[in-house]
């Protein structure tokens, strides 16, 4: 049975536990439980105003930030990181050399690399300018520079750096486990774990066969047109599988979204098994890689756009315009080649399709064809000694009928045939005056004017001279002269010219006595007499004669000679 | 879906190869061809409703774990050691190799496979040597990529492990 602690009884007074008054009961607990009570006062006022010491903290706190790390790593980063950063600014102020001398082990090294990095860009360049120079597309890219006034460099850069980033691996180093992909839509390929794998592998083959634990890495594989760039950070690494030629600031792209991956997510990334699902703030990074890449990579496809095809377009008229132009200037050259050729034309200055042309007034007319071939030809005249229109020019100006044949040698214009006409007076004159002969021959020319044809054969005749050597030995050319004769005087015409005779002078030089000189000049006449008579010339139509009013020179030989005179037959006595 | 990495591991030419593509594309080749370094293949399983990706490193045959080989183990999740149940010499590789795995990856799941079991009459493995193990407390099993027996079996002991 249940008792109540206190109770009030019918008189009014109160009472406790078996009727205990209260007062007695409270001297009951002091005597009992006072010294505890006390104490235990005592401990809450302490604790209240209890600050631990240093001394008291020092050993628990290693053993705290240890627990605390492996429990919570990002919340103790995160309390802790204003303290070290203050800590970090503050021993700078301070003490920078103590931080320099901290650094100094590390930042050799760093300074290295990057110079290194730095110099394989610089030769990854070079060697891309290098490589493009002597491809087929080199002078496309000078072609498109010269069109554009682009800077050279400035277009091969521009199109060798048309790549893809086809896809994007986030790896973890240590068991080459995938943690994140990125892939463009039409990537193919393996399985990406499987990718992620390999590479890893091949990482680690390549670094420890042929490089030291701590220094190399994987950072390029090419395969055909793909290249893999993998970038390297502490707990995981960057691949990625480009299409193309990788622009170059695709490794600092690549390089800065590591590093940021490794300050975000450096904790998620080390501890990374596998179990799937990575923090949201991962996949856009690597996605942005791959959509980056693609606005670059869609410059491949320009050559369908629009302004490319009214380029081409226009690209093709010019080449067909070209095409034209060239045939009309091939077909140019070839007509003034064969104008040139024609006698009596000569091209003398030509600028586009103004040609200027020195023409023979009876060269060939030329003016028509120059429109035929897209040509404006200006005539200027003049006279040209081409034999041809030297002829022409005599046949004009002689007035020559077509029964005369006309030739030129050396300047000597022979006329032979029948002329039809009485020569006209100073016809050998005229002849002469034509530009290009210097002198006539009218030896074969017939005139059907018997009294004209006698003064011509006259005067032939008279020029004739059959020279003598010593005695009445006669000099090879006699012989000629005296056919000579014999042909002129068969040209003769008209009863009374063809009865005409010929006075035959001898002469001598001025040796000897004039009564042997007299002598000797008839026996000379008389032996071209002798020859004349031995073709056909009858003594009759002969008349010897002795020059006595010539004048004999001992040393002219030359005068030991016969010459000819024709003689009218009336005049001969 | 969760993705481990897990590694098999033996001597020269006790069949690592021919069992993990017997394992993934269930086909075995007469040919023998020595791997060079490592091939890798994945595959996924499903392991009572719990999708599994293994990603399988079957390393070049050693008979001990060089520098190259440490690397390769690195991060590996299990392992897969294989003798030749026709070469006596192979299991004792594959001890060694199982030692040198436990002090690099620590205490991680793996499992014994004495391959080549379809040549018996060949055979200097003892045939209660699986049992034996297994009594030892190792996951052991006969094995032969040329049937396919057991081959299914080990690699799914070991991916419940992990």
């Amino acid at each position: 049975m249940s008792v109540p602690a206190s109770s009030a009884s019918a008189d009014g007074v109160r009472t406790d536990v078996a009727g205990v008054a209260p007062v007695e009961l409270d001297r009951l607990r002091d005597l009992l439980l006072g010294p505890e009570i006390a104490r235990l006062d005592g401990i809450a006022q302490h604790l209240a105003r209890y600050r631990p010491s240093a001394e008291e903290m020092a050993p628990a706190l290693a053993a705290a930030l240890d627990l605390s790390q492996r429990a919570q790593p990002s919340a103790l980063t995160q309390a802790t990181w204003p303290l070290v950063a203050a800590g970090l600014q503050r021993s700078l102020e301070d003490s920078p050399q103590r931080v320099v001398d901290i650094l100094f082990p590390i930042i050799g090294p760093l300074i290295r690399k990057s110079i290194a990095e730095s110099l394989k860009d610089f030769a990854e360049s070079l060697n891309l300018v290098l490589e493009q120079s002597f491809s087929p597309r080199y002078l496309r890219w000078r072609f498109e520079a010269w069109r554009s006034g682009v800077p050279f460099a400035e277009v091969v850069l521009r199109n060798t750096l048309l790549y893809s980033v086809e896809q994007v691996f986030l790896i973890q180093r240590e068991s080459g486990l995938l943690i994140a992909h990125a892939a463009r839509a039409r990537a193919q390929g393996a399985d990406s774990d499987a990718v992620s794998a390999m590479l890893n592998a091949i990482g680690d083959f390549v670094r420890d066969s042929f490089a030291g634990a701590q220094d190399g890495e994987l950072s390029e594989v090419q395969v055909g047109g793909f290249e893999v760039q993998v970038q390297h950070g502490p707990v995981a690494m960057l691949a990625l599988a480009v299409r193309g030629v990788p622009r170059l600031e695709i490794k600092h792209r690549a390089r800065e979204a590591l590093e940021r991956l490794h300050a975000k997510h450096g904790a998620e990334l080390r501890q990374f098994a596998g179990d799937g699902g990575v923090s949201p703030g991962i996949q856009p990074e690597l996605d942005a890689l791959l959509a980056q890449e693609q606005r670059a990579a869609s410059k491949k496809t320009s050559l369908f756009r629009p302004g490319s095809l009214l380029l081409l377009l226009l690209a093709g008229g010019t080449l067909v315009s070209s095409c034209a132009w060239l045939y009309q200037r091939w077909q140019q050259s070839d007509f003034l080649r064969l104008l040139q050729a024609q006698p009596g034309i000569v091209l003398a200055a030509r600028s586009g399709r103004d040609v200027v042309v020195l023409r023979d007034p009876l060269a060939a007319p030329i003016s028509s064809f120059g429109d035929q071939h897209g040509l404006v030809i200006a005539e200027r005249a003049w006279l040209s000694l081409d034999p041809p229109l030297v002829l022409a020019r005599a046949r004009r100006i002689l007035e020559l009928p077509d029964t005369v044949n006309a030739s030129l040698n050396a300047g000597t214009l022979t006329l032979s045939g029948d002329f039809n006409a009485e020569l006209p007076d100073g016809f050998v004159r005229l002849a002469r005056s034509v530009a290009g002969v210097e002198s006539v021959d009218l030896g074969d020319l017939h005139s059907n004017d018997p009294a004209q044809a006698f003064r011509s054969a006259k005067a032939e005749m008279a020029a004739l001279k059959i020279q003598f050597n010593e005695g009445v030995e006669m000099a090879e050319s006699a012989l000629a002269q005296i056919d000579r004769a014999v042909r002129i005087l068969s040209g003769l015409r008209g009863a009374r010219f063809e009865a005409a005779r010929l006075e035959i002078t001898g002469h001598t030089d001025g040796t000897g006595l004039e009564s042997s000189n007299r002598a000797l000049g008839m026996d000379r006449a008389q032996a071209v007499a002798a020859a004349l008579g031995a073709r056909g010339l009858g003594p009759a139509r002969i008349r010897l004669k002795y020059s006595l009013n010539e004048p004999a020179s001992a040393s002219d030989l030359s005068e030991r000679r016969v010459t000819l005179r024709l003689l009218p037959a009336a005049l001969v006595p | 879906m969760k993705t481990r990495k897990i590694c098999v591991l033996g001597d020269f030419s006790v069949g690592k190869t021919s069992l993990t593509s017997r394992f993934v594309r269930n086909v075995f080749s007469e040919r023998y061809q020595t791997t060079v370094g490592v091939k890798i293949d994945t595959l996924e399983l499903d392991l009572a409703g719990e999708p599994i990706k293994l990603v399988i490193w079957d390393l070049a045959g050693t008979d001990a774990l060089s520098t190259v080989s440490l690397s390769y183990l690195r991060g590996a999740s299990g392992y897969l050691l294989v003798a030749d149940a026709t070469r006596a010499l192979t299991f004792e590789s594959a001890k060694n190799l199982h030692a040198a795995a436990q002090k690099f990856l620590g205490p991680v799941p793996f499992v014994v496979l004495l391959n080549k079991a379809d040549l018996a009459a060949e055979r200097e493995i003892a045939l209660d040597s699986a049992a034996k193990l297994r009594e030892e407390g190792w996951l052991a099993f006969d094995t032969s990529a040329r049937s396919g027996e057991n081959v299914e079996h080990a690699f799914l002991a070991l991916a419940k492990l992990l």
